[in-house]
């Protein structure tokens, strides 16, 4: 082979090296502008989220005034449901059981998640591609798709509004490529001003109403001693642990969050009481698993938008010793 | 052959003679005036013709023509492994999966452009599969496990909004939570 060739490949090798890490480097910068834009812009759209065998069609009203979140999602198809965000106080009304959940939470519950990992940290654990450009609800898009390195995580697919970054459309995907949930706009509107009595809730009439406000005074317990996680995967770290109370319960639950940056698990413990009969097993809502087991009189629940057999794997690793 | 059939190989411009032939009896009959219209709003989602400030009304009809088709969309999920070109190329000899069940078909060969492997959308975690029966097991009333189910989705849902990580909106699972189908 002559000196001239070798020089070529070689040319012709590390153009490729540089182009891939600019690919890289151009897709790690889009998902970083999603995360600003999803919380920064005025929205306002209708979109259909498909999951199992279920299409569901939802409305979505997003608005930002004075660094505070005003949100109100709602089905427009199945059961009538409707989430309402005001500042730090979300409202979830489920229509068919006429009942209302209001959680409201403090600040300080999010130390530690306020931003997310610089995207350079996840690509030890997910490798980023640029796709060819898209359309979606009539508007042109960039596509990148995520992979994780290992199989205990989902890939996502991501179609970012080339003008605003704005998520247009997302797809869920296992470790063998099926789509395991998917959200996409049928119909956008970006950076408009938006009404305030679009944000409010439209389902009225008699509810059971179940509303956890309580103060840091109120929900300070202490943490469950010997309490021990066992395996978590490769690339997630602790990002968050605290005491809380759930809506309709007053038992203490402990909420441990872990993050690998993209994807995220929670851990919740507490203590069995004779009046809390036991959840065990596992449920699955699109791409979020969760599994429930006993163990020394504690209910541990883990949920995570990862696959089941590693939602299991964690929840079996707890122990309250 | 039913009106729906009918309706749904005219819809898709794949109708038979007697197919048109059957229009003025179709015409005259308000479901399947009904069925037409519903087939055809589909037809347009599916095909981007929807203008782009559709509005609440306009979801509004998308979410009453899907809930309307819902049982359809079960038997699709199983059509799903078909060829991806059927939906546009097979004359109407498969029934009502040519027109109104294919342009929902269609819409799940759609959305899986981009996929590898576009048979396998919309089913579960194939990861799931490996649990066992008894893992499914609740003592709790179906009532009680929505709301204690919930309250962790919340919460979950609330720290994933924190850490800004891009993907669903946050409460879209929490909404679209189909306990019955969960368990």
């Amino acid at each position: 082979m002559t000196k001239a060739v070798m020089h070529g490949l070689c040319l012709w090798s590390l153009l490729g090296m540089t182009w891939a890490a600019q690919a890289a480097a151009d897709a790690e910068t889009l998902v970083n502008q999603v995360t600003q834009a999803t919380k920064n812009l005025n929205y306002e759209g209708t979109f259909v989220y498909t999951h199992e065998t279920n299409i569901d069609a939802m409305l979505i009203v997003h608005k930002v005034e004075n660094s505070t979140e005003y949100e109100r999602l709602i089905s427009l198809s199945g059961p009538t449901r409707e989430v309402t965000r005001d500042g730090d106080r979300v409202t979830c009304v489920f229509g068919e059981d006429r009942y209302l959940m209001v959680e409201k939470r403090r600040p300080e519950d999010f130390i530690g998640l306020a931003l997310s990992e610089p995207v350079k940290k996840i690509s030890e654990y997910y490798s980023f591609k640029l796709l060819p450009d898209d359309r979606v609800a009539e508007r042109p898009t960039k596509v990148i798709r995520i992979t994780p390195v290992t199989a205990d995580r989902y890939s996502y697919q991501l179609w970012i509004d080339s003008i605003t970054n704005l998520l247009l459309k997302s797809t869920v995907l296992s470790n063998t490529g099926a789509v395991l949930e998917q959200v996409m706009f049928t119909a956008v509107e970006i950076g408009k001003p938006i009404d305030a009595t679009k944000l409010r809730a439209s389902l009225g009439g008699d509810f059971k109403s179940v509303t956890n406000t309580s103060s840091r005074a109120e929900t300070d317990h202490k943490s469950i001693e010997n309490l021990k996680v066992g395996w978590i995967p490769h690339g997630f770290a602790l990002k968050n642990s605290y005491v809380q109370r759930m809506a309709d319960s007053h038992i203490p639950v402990q909420h441990l969050v872990y993050s690998d940056g993209l994807a995220m698990v929670s851990v919740f413990v507490e203590a069995l009481t004779s009046g809390s009969p036991p959840l065990k097993g596992y449920s699955s809502m699109g791409a979020i698993n969760a599994f429930s087991r006993i163990n020394a009189r504690h209910q541990i629940t883990v949920v995570g938008e990862i696959p089941q057999t590693t939602v299991r794997k964690i929840a079996a690793s707890v122990v309250v010793q | 052959m039913q009106n729906f059939e009918r309706i749904s190989a005219l819809v898709d411009s794949a109708g038979s003679d007697a197919d048109r032939a059957a229009l003025p009896a179709i015409c005259d009959d308000p479901a399947a005036r009904q069925t037409w219209a519903r087939y055809q709003l589909i037809g347009d989602l599916i095909r981007d013709n929807v203008p782009s400030s559709a509005g609440v009304e306009f979801a509004a009809r998308v979410a009453a023509a899907i809930t309307e088709q819902k049982p359809l969309l079960a038997s699709i999920v199983t059509l799903a492994p078909q060829p991806r070109t059927r939906r546009w190329s097979t004359p109407a000899t498969t029934g009502f999966a040519v027109a109104a069940s294919a342009a929902m078909l269609g819409l799940f060969v759609w959305f899986s452009a981009y996929m590898t492997e576009p048979k396998a959308l919309a089913t579960a975690d194939p990861s799931n599969t490996e649990m066992g029966a008894e893992d499914r097991v609740s003592s709790l009333s179906e009532a009680d496990y929505k709301r204690r189910i919930n309250g962790y989705l919340v919460n979950f849902n609330e720290q994933r909004r924190a850490s800004s990580a891009p993907g669903a909106p946050p409460y879209v699972r929490l909404v679209g939570f189909d306990p019955a189908g969960s368990r």
